[in-house]
């Protein structure tokens, strides 16, 4: 079992008091990858992340600050969909990990314009009412719950009357539903938006621009972007090292949740 | 003309674009910020929306139409308010919103997943799975997906019993942990953990994972102290069922004690049997198997508390003690002392060639057993070393008294002691380089003794080989002594990327066995009994595990030597064998992803005699069975199988599905030629005959949990082909069984009030043998509707409805359990409420055939108190 000794570690946290948290359920139905993700949310400001990146940082924060030894055996795996998005109250932070590169996302909640459309379908003896939007070059098709006048939803997806419940791409490759609230609020400690000075930011257009190169040669993109570079470490890189990590890329970026870098209207 | 400007008017407001603006407050007219205003039309679609800013301001874009418009502004923890939007509604509009008591809680359903996943590890909650029926933790391990209980308690994963059953991380219970799953109080309960590959010594973790689970039970509270007890009494006759369990759970020590009396049918061999000691060790399976031991209980498709005449007394204390860290001591020890009747019509026919023959029989049993058991386990296992030494001694009594009617009844009774004692010595520890070294040390000793009497009038068979004393009692006896050791060295190691284990060992088998007839019974055809046998052998089991990616290979190609020697101790005449069989086995494992599994495997092995078929002259099993010896002979058995299992499970969906594919064939070269007299006694004689037998087997189990709609489903499929050999009456026949098992188990919780659980079960066999096919079938459904008024209250009724071609029976039984305090609640039962007073079960093996219909317990009454003492 491997076992890393803590020794020091500076985090500027903030503690959010979270007064509301979701659970979602995300599914990528073209890989069968599904998760869990939590959507919590304090006033004007809202995070959203994995359940088990949130429940390794509390395990890491109790660590840390007991000096305690880290069993890695007792942190949860990793996500497939590696996201965090945090949303103020006009702007919507979309934080990516692009092959080692830390990339976030900047666009602001008026860029998402929301079309409601007067058809409605009932859940659970709910009534969900559909909008449509774009984001991301996919069209994706949002069903919210009136009765829960809160004007937040999963990942990027903000500024509907009523709380989204289900939301989906045209094609149906990516898929966000709620599954409920947690039995016990999660507690969150992160770094301010402002204090994330590992992350490139990113406007829309740029980050398109790095993703076309990413799918390019994704090995030599993880190179010049990635914090930790495998040039400069002790690993042999093997054309074949190469071939096989381009390989892996290209298919995770084929399904990749963003696409082009202008919505089509 | 006013139609047409009436159409205009109607097509020019749709285009023209217009505004609503507002403010929101509330009841302290304080402005709300974040509130959701929207304007419906008449079908509730949305026209447009808006939220209010910092300052409880809205403003709302839309465009004019001739429709009637409502606004409404909506708030947690305030009534929503409405207002109808007309030419002339003021702007601002002003809407104050007045508190309420709901929370989002109310509207959002609290989300707590059935089964969470971290590494190898699943989580099922219980708080999820249980309903408000369920009283002890076996009420819920049946519901959990991917898992299945069988009717001895053991719990299966994925299809493979698990390894170990910890209760925090603690085994308290060794093999018998179904006493823990029948006394928990499910309420005690947090959490069940599956480990999946559960490795259970600590220096083999992360190096040797297993392809079994074991399950921990997590309790609410640390340090659970509590008593619980159930106390019933009824009529008719006069009936009493009573239980009281002190618990105690603690991080370091943990101690229970199940003392349980009844005389309502329930028995305890599912406590009494299990076996204490994890490791059975490398003894020769069979080798120690004491002869005649007496007919077994059969095991009925009904509950025992349907059909049993019984009177039951169980004492079971267990306690774990730590001696230091990692270092426990375990104490199991179980009394038993069981009596039971039962009556049995037996209708069975015996197929030979062009012939059948049809037997029917009345038997009245009365079986009286008697069994202590104790293991005595010290352990220690650490990340550094493993050691572990148990002890087991083990004895008991039973006695089998039958009246058996034919054309003339007769008596006939046998009693069985058996003493048995164990030591097996286990030790681990690391080498440099990762090696880790094996040591173990196993001693068994072992005694039996059978006697049986019955009249040699009892059967033609007995008739024709004691013909001059038709009148006389027969008397048999027999001992048997046995000890067998064993010992071994192994090494575990890495070579490259192939994981390596070896182990190489001795082993050593004595017994001894006398069989004794009364003296006037003595013939040259049925002389005294008297041989010993020894077996010494070496074996060589290496190991090879080869991973990579997704794909794991595994070869194992077994080699043993054994020499053995049989001496007939009257005329001391020895005849020896020397085997040398190779068994290699190949497996493959591929796991594509975490949902799913596949293994492969083929193997190949060869089985010798343990001598104990072929070394007597003749044993008499009861009045209608002998068993003939024979010239010894080596019964050379060659087995090949192959097989595939495909496991998938999918956490976010509770669904679980494993499905299995079995070809085994075996080539012999001894056979049971099977002699039947005409009222169907049967004596077997083992000759020399190579023979071949086939069997294919196909099982299906699907669980889900539909959390939506509160339904718990469970399928499972069983499709069995045999194709064997018999030898009956010189007769060479070919006999094919089909048998096809099918069982689906639902759970509804229909609402807090309603749950209704329903099984049912279907078999159907079809027998082809000498030209003939025979086809049957049973069905069972059982169904139990629970209504909960209030959560102290629940009211219960099922019905339990079965069918075969001979007979259908239909049960029906209603409790009612009150909850009085937190520490008491009451129960009335009645049981058999239609008063069915017998059923009929179809077994099929190979030639024979046996229709057995069973007289059943009357209706009968029950009330008593259920208690809980002790704070958690």
């Amino acid at each position: 079992m491997k076992k890393i000794i803590f020794t020091c570690l500076f985090f500027f946290v903030v503690i959010y008091g979270y007064s509301q948290q979701f659970i979602y359920e995300y599914k990528n139905n073209l890989t069968e990858h599904s998760d869990e993700f939590i959507l919590a949310i304090d006033g004007h400001f809202s995070y959203f992340n994995t359940v088990n990146s949130v429940y390794n940082a509390e395990y890491l924060s109790i660590a840390a600050k007991q000096l305690q030894t880290i069993d890695v055996s007792k942190m949860k795996r990793g996500s497939q969909l590696k996201v965090v998005v945090e949303k103020t109250a006009d702007k919507i932070y979309n934080y990516q990990y692009l092959f080692g590169a830390n990339i976030v996302l900047i666009t602001t909640k008026e860029d998402l314009k929301w079309k409601p459309l007067n058809e409605t379908k009932t859940l659970d003896g709910k009534t969900l009412h559909k909008a449509t939007v774009n984001y991301g070059g996919r069209n994706w098709i949002a069903w919210y719950n009136l009765a829960i006048p809160i004007q937040e939803g999963p990942y990027v997806f903000t500024g509907l009357p009523g709380l989204i419940e289900e939301i989906y791409d045209s094609e149906k490759q990516h898929q966000f539903t709620l599954k409920g609230k947690p039995k016990e609020n999660y507690k969150i400690e992160f770094v301010e938006v402002e204090k994330r000075s590992r992350y490139t930011r990113s406007s829309y257009s740029h980050f398109f621009t790095l993703l076309e190169e990413a799918k390019k040669n994704p090995f030599e993109f993880r190179e010049t972007y990635a914090s930790l570079k495998l040039s400069m470490t002790d690993v042999e890189i093997t054309p074949e090292m190469i071939k096989r990590s381009n390989e892996s890329a290209r298919k995770t970026l084929s399904n990749y949740i963003i696409e082009r870098s202008q919505p089509t209207q | 003309m006013k139609i047409l400007y009436t159409l205009l008017l109607t097509l020019f407001a749709t285009y023209l674009q217009a505004q609503v603006r507002g403010l929101v407050y509330n009841h302290k007219e304080e402005p709300l910020v974040g509130c959701s205003v929207v304007m419906q039309n008449q079908e509730g679609g949305i026209v447009a929306y808006g939220i209010t800013n910092k300052k409880g301001e809205f403003t709302i874009q839309y465009h004019l139409t001739s429709e009637p418009i409502t606004l409404t502004a909506r708030y947690i923890g305030f009534e929503k308010i409405e207002q109808s939007l007309t030419n002339t509604t003021k702007q601002p509009i002003q809407l104050i919103l007045q508190p309420n008591n709901k929370t989002i809680e109310d509207v959002v359903v609290t989300y707590d997943l059935a089964i969470k996943q971290r590494k190898d590890t699943l989580v099922y909650s219980v708080d999820v799975l249980k309903d408000s029926t369920d009283v002890v933790l076996a009420d819920v391990i049946k519901k959990m997906p991917g898992v299945d209980v069988d009717v001895s308690g053991k719990i299966y994963y994925q299809g493979k019993e698990i390894n170990k059953f910890y209760i925090e991380n603690s085994d308290l219970l060794g093999k018998q942990y179904n006493l823990a799953s029948d006394n928990l109080p499910v309420n005690d309960v947090k959490n069940i953990e599956v480990y999946e590959n559960h490795q259970p010594i600590k220096l083999l973790e992360d190096k040797l994972p297993t392809d079994e689970a074991a399950f921990n039970i997590q309790l609410k509270k640390k340090g659970t102290k509590t008593l619980t007890g159930d106390a019933q009494v009824g009529a008719k006759p006069f009936l009493w069922n009573g239980k009281v369990t002190p618990m105690f759970f603690s991080k370091q020590a943990q101690a229970m004690l199940v003392a349980q009396s009844n005389n309502v049918g329930e028995r305890f061999d599912k406590y009494t049997n299990a076996i204490h000691i994890e490791d059975i060790g490398n003894f020769q399976q069979g080798a120690g198997s004491p002869f005649g031991t007496i007919r077994s209980i059969q095991n009925n498709v009904l509950n025992d508390e349907r059909w049993r005449d019984n009177k039951s007394y169980l004492v079971t204390p267990n306690l774990l003690f730590p001696l230091g860290k990692d270092f426990n001591l375990r104490l199991n020890h179980t009394t038993s002392l069981e009596k039971t009747n039962y009556t049995t019509k037996e209708e069975s026919n015996f197929y030979i060639a062009n012939v059948q023959i049809k037997r029917r029989q009345q038997t009245d049993e009365a079986i009286d057993e008697k069994k202590h058991k104790t293991n005595l386990l010290l352990e220690r296992n650490t990340k550094k070393s493993y050691i572990k030494n148990a002890f087991v001694a083990q004895l008991s009594t039973s006695n089998l008294a039958q009246q058996i009617q034919q054309q003339a009844p007769f008596s006939q009774t046998s009693n069985h002691n058996l003493s048995n004692f164990e030591n097996k010595f286990k030790l681990l520890v690391p080498l440099k380089n990762e090696h880790i070294i094996q040591l173990k040390s196993e001693v068994q000793y072992q005694q039996t003794e059978n006697n049986l009497e019955l009249p040699v009038a009892s059967s033609a068979l007995l008739e024709r080989v004691f013909g001059r004393n038709h009148n006389e009692l027969l008397l048999q006896s027999v001992n048997n002594k046995l000890v067998q050791t064993n010992h071994s060295i192994g090494r575990k190691f890495m070579v490259k990327t192939i994981e390596v284990d070896i182990e190489s060992g001795v082993q050593t088998t004595n017994s001894t066995l006398l069989t004794n007839l009364n003296q006037a019974m003595l013939t040259g055809e049925l002389p005294k009994n008297n041989f010993s046998t020894t077996a010494q052998g070496a074996y060589f089991y290496p190991s090879f595990k080869w991973r990579k990616g997704i794909v794991t290979l595994r070869g194992q190609p077994l080699i043993s030597y054994t020499k053995n020697e049989i001496t007939n101790k009257t005329t001391n005449a020895k005849q020896g064998q020397e085997v040398l069989p190779f068994e290699p086995s190949l497996s493959i494992l591929i796991e594509p992803s975490g949902k799913w599994s596949m293994y492969n495997y083929g193997r190949i092995g060869q089985r010798f005699s343990s001598l104990s078929k072929t070394n007597i002259e003749y044993f008499i099993s009861n009045a209608q069975n002998v068993s003939y010896g024979g010239q010894l002979q080596v019964d050379d058995v060659r087995n090949k199988s192959v097989g595939t299992k495909l496991k998938y499970k999918n956490i976010f969906s509770s669904l679980f599905f494993n499905g299995s594919f079995n070809f085994s064939q075996s080539e012999q070269n001894l056979l049971n030629n099977v002699l039947y007299s005409a009222d169907g006694s049967r004596k077997l004689e083992t000759v020399y005959l190579p023979n071949k037998s086939q069997a294919n087997k196909v099982s299906l189990e699907f669980g889900k949990l539909f959390s939506s709609i509160h339904l718990n489903a469970k399928l499972k499929f069983n499709y069995n082909t045999q194709n064997n050999v018999v030898l009956v009456n010189q007769n060479q026949e070919q006999v094919r069984n089909n048998i096809f098992n099918t069982k689906v188990e639902l759970t509804e919780n229909f609402s807090e009030e309603f749950v209704l659980n329903l099984t049912g079960k279907a078999s159907l066999y079809q027998n082809k043998l000498f030209g003939k096919t025979t086809n049957n079938q049973q069905f069972q459904v059982k169904s139990k509707l629970t209504y909960l008024p209030t959560l102290a209250q629940s009211v219960g009724i099922s019905n339990e409805l079965f069918h075969n071609q001979e007979i259908t029976a239909s049960f029906l039984d209603a409790y009612w359990r009150k909850k009085i305090n937190n520490r008491y609640r009451i129960l009335i039962k009645a049981n058999n409420i239609l008063n069915t007073e017998e059923y009929s079960t179809y077994t099929i093996n190979l030639n024979e055939e046996f229709m057995r219909t069973q007289r059943l317990r009357p209706r009968q009454f029950l009330a008593g108190v259920q208690f809980r003492i002790g704070k958690k």
